[in-house]
C-alpha cells in the first residue's frame, strides 16, 4: 500500500469518526416539559411566546423576562428570563428558539432568535387592513 | 380597466429582455453543444451569447431605470427603495431582493464569460457549453411565468397589483390605487444594507461565485475531451482569480459585520457566512492540488473530485441561504421566494452532470503510477488539500443540520455554543494547515535532497519559538492550544517571509505563493489574538443570582463618570442626524497625579427605521495594536406625551409601604369625599380616595389623593399630580375578595425631567484585530502576483 492511501484511509476514517461523534454528541430540539426534567442542563428549546401575559424588559439589569409554552401544551408554560435585550417587535414573533436552562423558576435563556410572519406576509396584512377603510 | 398614473412600458421591455437572455442562453447552449463536433455552428454559438449578454445589461439598466425613477407600482422598486434613499445606495436595492441578486450574478457570468471566450481557442466550445448551461438555470430563475401552474422563477417587473397574493384585494380593482397612501413611498432598503461595505460585499462575493464556475466548466470540458491533463493550464489562472475574488468578498462581510453590526467580532459563524466560507476552502485546496497536477501529472482523479465540488458547494449554498430553510438557525437568509423546487433543480441538475462524467470516464483518468516520496512537496500539498477538505466538512455538516434535518426526520438542534463549538473542531485544523503552509514551499518537487534550504529553515523555526516566547508574555496566553496555533501561525508567517527573501531573493514575480502565505499566517493570527484575547471591559460587577452575573453591559447615567476597565466613561451628549440617534461618549485615563484627560470620543449610535426595526450600530476607536468596541444595547427613545414614564402599578392594603423611584409610598387610608358620591334611586356614584404619603429621602412628607369613581357600573379616574416632584398616581383598580383588608392597584408615573436618563453600553477589546485586516490584503496581493505569473506562462 502507498503512503498516500494509507492518509487518505486515515482521514476518511477520520470523517466517518467525525460524523458519529457529531451526531451522537448533539442534542435534538428540547420542549419545556422535558426542560423541567433535566434542571440546569443546556438545552435548545422551541417555544410559543404567550401575548396574554406581560413581556417585561427592565433596562438597567437588561434582563427580559416573558412567558412561553410548548406548541401543543399550555400547561407546559414556563417563565423565560433572557439575559439581553429586548428584540424589535419581539410581540409579534410566533416561535421562539432559546438555548439555555431550566431552574425551579423559569428557564433562563442565553440567546433567543424569533421567527416572525415572513416579510411578505407582513406586507400582505398590511394592504388588508389599509384597505378597510376605504370600502 | 385604465389604471391611472402607472408606467407599463419599461416593465414590458424589461420582461422582453428576461425572454429574450433566457432564449438566446438556450440557442447559444445548443449551438456550442453541437460547435464541439461542427465548426460550422461557433458563429450562431458567439452571436446568441452576444446577444444574451446585451439582453442580461438590458434587464439591468431597466430594473436601475425604474429603481431610480422611483416607480412604486413594481413589486420590486415599492418593496426595496424609497423616495429618501441616498443616490449612493440605489445599486444596493438590486441585491435585497432574490430575483436582483440572481441578476448580479448572472452579470459577473456575462461579464466572464465575454473575457473568457476570447482566449480559449479549442476550448470555446465544450467550455462554453457548460457556461452557458448555467445561464440557462439562472435566467429562469427570472422568468415568472406559470406553466401548468407550476411557478418558474420571480420576475423583478411583476407589478403590485399583478402579484399572485393580492389578486383579488379591493385596491386591485381601483383605477387610482397608486395614489393610495401605502403606494405613494416604497419601504425603502434594510438600513443595514445602508453601509458602504453592503454596497462592495454583495457583488464581490458574487463576482467570486461567477469566477467558481470557470475552472467548473474547464474540469467538465477535460473530461468531455478526455484532456485529463491539459485543462489545468487554461484554468489555473482563473482558479487563483477566483480564490482571491471569493475570499476578498467574504472577510468584506465579515468588515461589514465588525462594523455595522453589534454582535461583537468578524465573525460568528453563522450558516450564511460558513455557506460561502466551504466553497471557498474546497477551492483553495482544488488550487493546490491543480498546481500538483500541473508539475507532476499525478493527482489526476482528486483535482477533478474538488474542482468540481467546489462549483457544486457554490449552488449547495446558494439553496441553503435562498431557500429559507435556515430560518431556525441564521439571522440573516432570504426568505422563501417559492423557488426551492427550482433551486433544487439547478442543484442536483450539475451534480448529476459532474458525477455521471467522473463516473463514466473514471477509468481513462490516468492514475499514478508511482509511490510519492515522504520529502517531497505534492505529498504535503496532498494531505494539505485533504486537511482541508476535512475542515471544510465539519463546517458544512453542522451548518446543513436543518437539511439533515428536513431529509432524514430527525430532530437535531444546531450546537449550544455555536461559536465554541466550531472553534474546538476549526483551531486543530487550523493548526495542521498553518504547519503545512510554512514548510512544504521548502520541499522541492519529487524529492528534497538535504540542501541549504532545510538549514534556513531551521532558522526560521528558532526565530519563530523566540518570537512566541515574547508574544506569549506579553499577552498573556496560557491555554496550550492557543499556544500552538499561535507557534504555527507564527512559524508560517516568518518560514514564507524568510523563504521569498533569501530563496526567491525576494523576487516579486515568481513569489505569489510566498505572499498569500505570508498573509494566511497573519489571518489565522490576528483571529487568534482578537478572540482569544478579547476583554469584555463593560462587564457589570452585579448579579441577579449568586451564579449570573447579570450582564456584560454598563449602566451609564448622563454626565457621570465611571470606570471601565483601564479606562473612565462619560455619556456627555447626544444628538439626530437623519435616521441616526447618536450618544457621544467620552473616553478618559486618569494621570499619574489623579487628573483624568480625555484620549477620544465614540459615537455608537442607534438607526431608527420604522419598518425594520431599531439597530444599534457599534463605534470603534482603532489603534494600532489593538480596537475599541463599543455599542449601546439600550437607549430610552420612547418618551409618553405628557412626558410621564417609567410605569409602576403598585398593588398595596392600607397601611403598606412600599418603595417606587427614590420614594417611600405609604396608603395610609381609603375614604370617600361625600360631595363626590351621590347614591339616590336613579343614580349611584361612589368616590373612594387613596390617602397617599410620599416620603422623600430626607424624611419630607407630601400627600397625594388620586380617586376613584363608579357611577352606574362605569369607571373613571382622577389622577394625581405631585408637580413639584414629578410624580403622577392613579387609582386604578380596587380588589375586594378580602374584605377585611381590600387590596388597590396604584399606578406611578414618574416625569422624565425628574428621572435620571442612562442608556447601557458594551464595550469590547480586540487586540491584535490589525493583523487580520493587514493579512487580508497581504494574501490578495499574493494571488494578484500569482494570478498574473500563471497567465503569463500559459
Amino acid at each position: 500500500m502507498r503512503v498516500r492511501e494509507i492518509v487518505i484511509l486515515i482521514i476518511i476514517s477520520g470523517a466517518l469518526a467525525f460524523m458519529l461523534a457529531q451526531i451522537l454528541n448533539f442534542e435534538n430540539y428540547s420542549t419545556f416539559s422535558e426542560a423541567k426534567k433535566q434542571i440546569n442542563k443546556n438545552l435548545t428549546v422551541i417555544g410559543v411566546l404567550n401575548t396574554n401575559k406581560p413581556i417585561e424588559y427592565f433596562p438597567k439589569n437588561n434582563i427580559l423576562i416573558f412567558y412561553a409554552s410548548d406548541k401543543d401544551s399550555i400547561a407546559s408554560e414556563s417563565k423565560v428570563i433572557f439575559l439581553g435585550a429586548k428584540p424589535q417587535d419581539f410581540e409579534r414573533s410566533e416561535e421562539i428558539t432559546m438555548t439555555g436552562y431550566a431552574t425551579d423558576t423559569a428557564f433562563i435563556a442565553n440567546t433567543i432568535l424569533m421567527k416572525c410572519p415572513s416579510k411578505y406576509n407582513e406586507t400582505n396584512e398590511l394592504i388588508n387592513s389599509e384597505n378597510v377603510g376605504v370600502y | 380597466m385604465e389604471y391611472i398614473g402607472e408606467h407599463i412600458l419599461p416593465g414590458k421591455i424589461g420582461h422582453l429582455f428576461v425572454i429574450s437572455s433566457f432564449v438566446f442562453a438556450i440557442l447559444s447552449c445548443v449551438s456550442y453543444f453541437l460547435a464541439y463536433k461542427n465548426k460550422e455552428w461557433i458563429g450562431l454559438a458567439k452571436f446568441s451569447f452576444r446577444i444574451h449578454s446585451i439582453s442580461v445589461l438590458g434587464i439591468i439598466a431597466v430594473l436601475f431605470y425604474i429603481i431610480s425613477q422611483h416607480y412604486f407600482e413594481y413589486q420590486y422598486v415599492w418593496q426595496h427603495s424609497s423616495l429618501s434613499l441616498p443616490k449612493r445606495y440605489m445599486i444596493s436595492c438590486f441585491w435585497e431582493g432574490q430575483e436582483g441578486s440572481f441578476l448580479l450574478w448572472m452579470f459577473w457570468h456575462v461579464l466572464l464569460g465575454n473575457l473568457l471566450v476570447r482566449k480559449i481557442n479549442e476550448w470555446e466550445a465544450p467550455v462554453m457549453t457548460v457556461f452557458t448551461l448555467v445561464q440557462v438555470f439562472l435566467t429562469s430563475m427570472l422568468l415568472g411565468i406559470y406553466i401548468f401552474g407550476i411557478k418558474i422563477g420571480s420576475t423583478p417587473f411583476i407589478l403590485i397589483r399583478e402579484l399572485p397574493e393580492y389578486i383579488g384585494l379591493p385596491f386591485t380593482q381601483m383605477a387610482d390605487y397608486l395614489s393610495l397612501e401605502q403606494f405613494k413611498d416604497g419601504r425603502g432598503l434594510n438600513p443595514l444594507l445602508q453601509n458602504y461595505w453592503m454596497t462592495i460585499h454583495p457583488p464581490t462575493l458574487f463576482l467570486g461565485f461567477s469566477a467558481t464556475l470557470i475552472p467548473f466548466c474547464f474540469a467538465i470540458a477535460g473530461l468531455w475531451r478526455k484532456k485529463y491533463n491539459e485543462w489545468i493550464q487554461p484554468a489555473l489562472p482563473w482558479t487563483f482569480f477566483a480564490i482571491m475574488i471569493l475570499g476578498t468578498g467574504i472577510l468584506m462581510g465579515g468588515a461589514w459585520a465588525y462594523e455595522a453590526l453589534s454582535f461583537g467580532g468578524f465573525w460568528a459563524w453563522d450558516p450564511v457566512e460558513n455557506a460561502s466560507l466551504v466553497p471557498w476552502i474546497i477551492l483553495l485546496a482544488a488550487g493546490h492540488l491543480m498546481l500538483i497536477q500541473k508539475a507532476k501529472k499525478t493527482s489526476a482523479k482528486a483535482t477533478f473530485v474538488f474542482t468540481l465540488l467546489a462549483f457544486i458547494l457554490v449552488l449547495y449554498s446558494t439553496f441553503l441561504t435562498r431557500s429559507g430553510i435556515l430560518g431556525d438557525t441564521s439571522v440573516h437568509s432570504f426568505v422563501d421566494l417559492g423557488l426551492n423546487a427550482q433551486l433544487l433543480c439547478y442543484l442536483f441538475f450539475f451534480i448529476a452532470l459532474a458525477f455521471f462524467l467522473f463516473i463514466y470516464r473514471y477509468k481513462e483518468i490516468p492514475s499514478d503510477k508511482k509511490d510519492e516520496s515522504v520529502y517531497s512537496r505534492e505529498f504535503w500539498m496532498f494531505i494539505a488539500s485533504l486537511v482541508l477538505l476535512l475542515a471544510s466538512f465539519q463546517v458544512l455538516f453542522t451548518t446543513s443540520i436543518p437539511v439533515i434535518n428536513k431529509v432524514i426526520g430527525t430532530n437535531l438542534a444546531p450546537p449550544i455554543d455555536a461559536i465554541a463549538h466550531y472553534n474546538s473542531w476549526q483551531i486543530p485544523f487550523a493548526i495542521i494547515i498553518t504547519l503545512l503552509v510554512s514548510f512544504t514551499q521548502y520541499l522541492s518537487y519529487n524529492n528534497t535532497k538535504t540542501s541549504n534550504k532545510l538549514k534556513v529553515l531551521i532558522t526560521s523555526i528558532i526565530s519563530s519559538f523566540l518570537l512566541l516566547i515574547i508574544i506569549v508574555f506579553i499577552l498573556k496566553i496560557n491555554n496550550p492550544v492557543y499556544i500552538i496555533l499561535l507557534f504555527t501561525s507564527i512559524f508560517a508567517f516568518v518560514a514564507n517571509l524568510v523563504y521569498w527573501l533569501k530563496i526567491l531573493k525576494g523576487k516579486i514575480a515568481i513569489s505569489g505563493a510566498s505572499i498569500a502565505h505570508i498573509g494566511f499566517a497573519l489571518i489565522i493570527l490576528g483571529s487568534l489574538i482578537s478572540n482569544g484575547k478579547k476583554e469584555v471591559i463593560s462587564k457589570n460587577s452585579s448579579f441577579i443570582t449568586e451564579d449570573i452575573s447579570s450582564s456584560e453591559n454598563i449602566v451609564l447615567e448622563k454626565n457621570d463618570t465611571i470606570r471601565m476597565g483601564d479606562y473612565y466613561v462619560s455619556w456627555v451628549n447626544e444628538k439626530r442626524e437623519g435616521i441616526n440617534q447618536i450618544y457621544e461618549i467620552e473616553y478618559y485615563k486618569e494621570s499619574e497625579n489623579k487628573q483624568l484627560i480625555k484620549q477620544f470620543t465614540l459615537e455608537p449610535f442607534i438607526q431608527l427605521n420604522e419598518t425594520m426595526g431599531n439597530v444599534a450600530e457599534p463605534s470603534t476607536k482603532h489603534f494600532i495594536t489593538k480596537d475599541i468596541f463599543t455599542h449601546l444595547t439600550w437607549a430610552n427613545l420612547e418618551e409618553n406625551e405628557d412626558g410621564y414614564s417609567n410605569e409602576a402599578t403598585l398593588s398595596m392594603s392600607i397601611g403598606d409601604t412600599l418603595i417606587y423611584s427614590s420614594y417611600f409610598i405609604v396608603l395610609d387610608s381609603v375614604t370617600t369625599d361625600y360631595q363626590l358620591s351621590k347614591i339616590t334611586n336613579e343614580n349611584h356614584i361612589i368616590s373612594l380616595i387613596a390617602n397617599l404619603s410620599i416620603i422623600n429621602m430626607q424624611g419630607e412628607i407630601y400627600l397625594a389623593n388620586p380617586i376613584y369613581l363608579l357611577q352606574d357600573n362605569f369607571v373613571s379616574f382622577y389622577d394625581f399630580e405631585l408637580e413639584e416632584k414629578g410624580l403622577k398616581f392613579r387609582f386604578k383598580d380596587l380588589d375586594v375578595s378580602n374584605p377585611t383588608s381590600p387590596a388597590l392597584s396604584i399606578i406611578a408615573w414618574e416625569h422624565s425631567s425628574q428621572q435620571k436618563e442612562f442608556i447601557i453600553m458594551k464595550a469590547i477589546i480586540f487586540p491584535g484585530i490589525n493583523l487580520l485586516w493587514i493579512g487580508c490584503v497581504i494574501m490578495v496581493l499574493g494571488c494578484i502576483i500569482a494570478v498574473f505569473n500563471r497567465r503569463k506562462t500559459t
